[in-house]
This record gives C-alpha cells, sequence and structure tokens, in this order.
C-alpha cells in the first residue's frame, strides 16, 4: 500500500488544530486524536512516526488518514455505536408496561406499589431475563416510569375544618394592601427588614 | 436517665418579613407561654399582633385564653386546624434549624446543643432571607 500523505495550509493546520481542541474539552478524545494525527500528517510526518507520538498502532493512523482523504470531516467524527443488545426485545417492554400498569395486585403481589426487586422478579419469571434490581430502576426510567411517594396525612385531621382554613378563615386573617394611604411602598419595605410592620390595619 | 434530652423552644415567625423570635423554656405550660406572649407583645409594642398558633393543649389552657382576653388591644389570636402541622410556617423553620444546626450531629451536652440551636436562630434573625421561601406558601 502506498504511503498516505496529507496536503494542508498553514491555516487549515491552524483550523485542525483548534477544531481537535475544542474536542477534547469536549471530551470526544477519539476525535481529537484522529484531528490530532491528521495535523500531524500535514506537517510531513510519515504513519509509523504519527503512530509512534500518538502511542497508537501505525495501521490504526493509516486508517485514519484514508478516511480523511475519502470522507473528509465526516472520516473522523465518532460513527454510531450500537452498544449491547438489550435483552428485553420491544415487545416484552410493552408487556412489561402492561403488567407494571395493571399494578402488582393485579400480578399476585400482596403490596400496593411496585419495587425494583419486585420487578425484577417479574422479568425473571415472564422472560427469564435476570437483572439486579439497580439495574431494573434504570430500565422503568427509560420506560418513563418514575418514583411515587405517598403523601402523608393525619388520620386524625378533620378534613372539612382544614378546607375552610385554607378557603376562608386564613385569607381573610392575612394582611389586606391597604387602600389608599401607601400603594406600594409597603412591599418595597417588607422584604427588607426586621422593624417593618407586619400587620397594620385595625390597630386599636 | 431514661429522659429524653430535649430542650424546649417557643418560637414565632413573621410571615411577611420572616422576623423570627424565641425563647428557651424549662418546661411548656401555660405560664411559661404567658412570659412568652408578653415577650412577643414588648417586641412589637404599639403595634397589634395577629397570632396563629397551633393547637398544643397549654396554646388552649383556661389561663391563656383569661390572657388573651385582657390583652385583647394588642393581641388577636387564631387556632389552627387541629392536626395539621402543614398550615404552620414555623414548622419550616424548625425544619430549616434541623438541616442546619442539628442534623446528624452527635451532642454530647445540652450546653452544646443549646449553643448550636442559638447560633442557627441568630443567623436566620441576621438574614431573614435564608428563610424567605419558606414562608412563600403562607404569604
Amino acid at each position: 500500500m502506498k504511503a498516505i500523505k496529507i496536503h494542508g495550509t498553514t491555516k487549515k493546520v491552524q483550523q485542525l488544530v483548534k477544531l481537535s481542541k475544542q474536542a477534547l474539552r469536549e471530551g470526544a478524545y477519539r476525535v481529537a486524536s484522529r484531528l490530532h494525527a491528521v495535523v500531524l500528517s500535514m506537517e510531513g510526518k510519515t504513519a509509523p512516526q504519527i503512530g509512534n507520538i500518538l502511542k497508537v498502532h501505525r495501521s490504526k493512523v493509516s486508517i485514519w488518514l484514508r478516511n480523511w482523504q475519502q470522507k473528509g470531516m465526516d472520516g473522523v467524527l465518532e460513527g454510531h455505536r450500537p452498544g449491547r443488545p438489550p435483552s428485553l426485545s420491544d415487545d416484552q417492554q410493552r408487556k412489561l408496561t402492561d403488567i407494571l400498569d395493571s399494578g402488582p395486585v393485579a400480578y399476585g403481589f400482596t403490596s400496593g406499589v411496585w419495587t425494583c426487586p419486585m420487578v425484577a422478579r417479574v422479568i425473571d419469571e415472564e422472560f427469564s431475563v435476570s437483572y439486579h434490581p439497580a439495574h431494573v430502576s434504570r430500565i422503568l426510567h427509560e420506560l418513563k416510569f418514575s418514583v411515587q411517594r405517598p403523601k402523608k396525612t393525619l388520620a386524625q385531621a378533620d378534613k372539612t375544618h382544614q378546607s375552610r382554613w385554607i378557603r376562608y378563615q386564613y385569607p381573610n386573617i392575612k394582611k389586606k394592601p391597604k387602600s389608599k394611604e401607601r400603594p406600594s411602598s409597603s412591599r418595597t419595605k417588607r422584604a427588607s427588614g426586621k422593624t417593618q410592620p407586619s400587620i397594620e390595619h385595625g390597630r386599636g | 436517665m431514661g429522659q429524653r434530652n430535649t430542650l424546649k423552644i417557643f418560637g414565632t415567625i413573621e410571615l411577611y418579613c420572616a422576623r423570627f423570635l424565641y425563647h428557651f423554656q424549662k418546661v411548656f405550660n401555660a405560664e411559661t407561654y404567658i412570659v412568652y406572649l408578653e415577650r412577643i407583645l414588648q417586641c412589637y409594642f404599639p403595634q397589634k399582633v395577629y397570632l396563629i398558633q397551633d393547637n398544643a393543649s397549654y396554646h388552649k389552657d383556661r389561663d391563656v385564653w383569661a390572657w388573651f382576653a385582657d390583652h385583647r388591644k394588642y393581641i388577636e389570636v387564631y387556632n389552627l386546624p387541629a392536626y395539621s402541622p402543614q398550615f404552620n410556617a414555623l414548622e419550616r423553620i424548625w425544619h430549616h434549624t434541623r438541616l442546619h444546626g442539628t442534623h446528624n450531629r452527635y451532642f454530647l451536652t445540652q450546653e452544646e446543643l443549646h449553643s448550636v440551636l442559638t447560633s442557627t436562630f441568630r443567623s436566620i434573625q441576621k438574614k431573614p432571607s435564608q428563610v424567605m421561601g419558606y414562608l412563600r406558601p403562607y404569604q
């Protein structure tokens, strides 16, 4: 194979160095080192020399340079990396969503709320896939489930009394704007300090 | 021995400017409550005080009601609904105190606890802005 040599002006080199630094800042260090290789090649280094500088194998450098020659900027960008395929297929995920939506009691649990270990058990029983409960939580978030916490209410509290307080009694106690005398000043003073009287109407 | 080592504090918070008053007491009862109420009146004199209190038994003692009746000119009192701490703005201040002063700490002596609480309260008094957010729902 013929040795690849890339030609570039000083301006182009400067531009690429800038891009490479930006890529490094953004965490795309693979893109950065590829750009670095291109820059070095423009400065007249050969592939083995570049490999030596960047501490990668020379064959890798050749591939990068060829990509650059053929595809330009697209050649050095990160490609799509599919990662490990999920153990649950789309169909299974949909089925899991249905099961979760219908509640734990419908599935045969005694508890009223789903927990991750419970869901892990369901997944194991339904699809024979064993997941760690902590990972189940991640899957549930991907399926757009979120943690629901019950709201605390006191059993002995009187609901009607409470709503009467909220709707009627408390608003009546609250300070009302004094109609004429001081339209705006009290509002600005309020936050300023300790000396501002909070409740002024009906003194004496 | 066998007793809970607690400090007892009366407190009030002014809803619109977060002026915070507190008072350490040995016990909670009608007598000490009246002492505290007198202090409130002193602090706010000559303005009239609109006081919202929860339903602790010593807040509704006969002596206390008599005192309120005597000082009707300077103080007006309202009771919250029973078992409804969510309507009590001061509970938020206690929450703040716990978060910033006493949470996850071991206090060897009561004096230590006392000094930590006092410094937290003083900081609230000095910088009311740090608790204004808690009072927003009540304003």
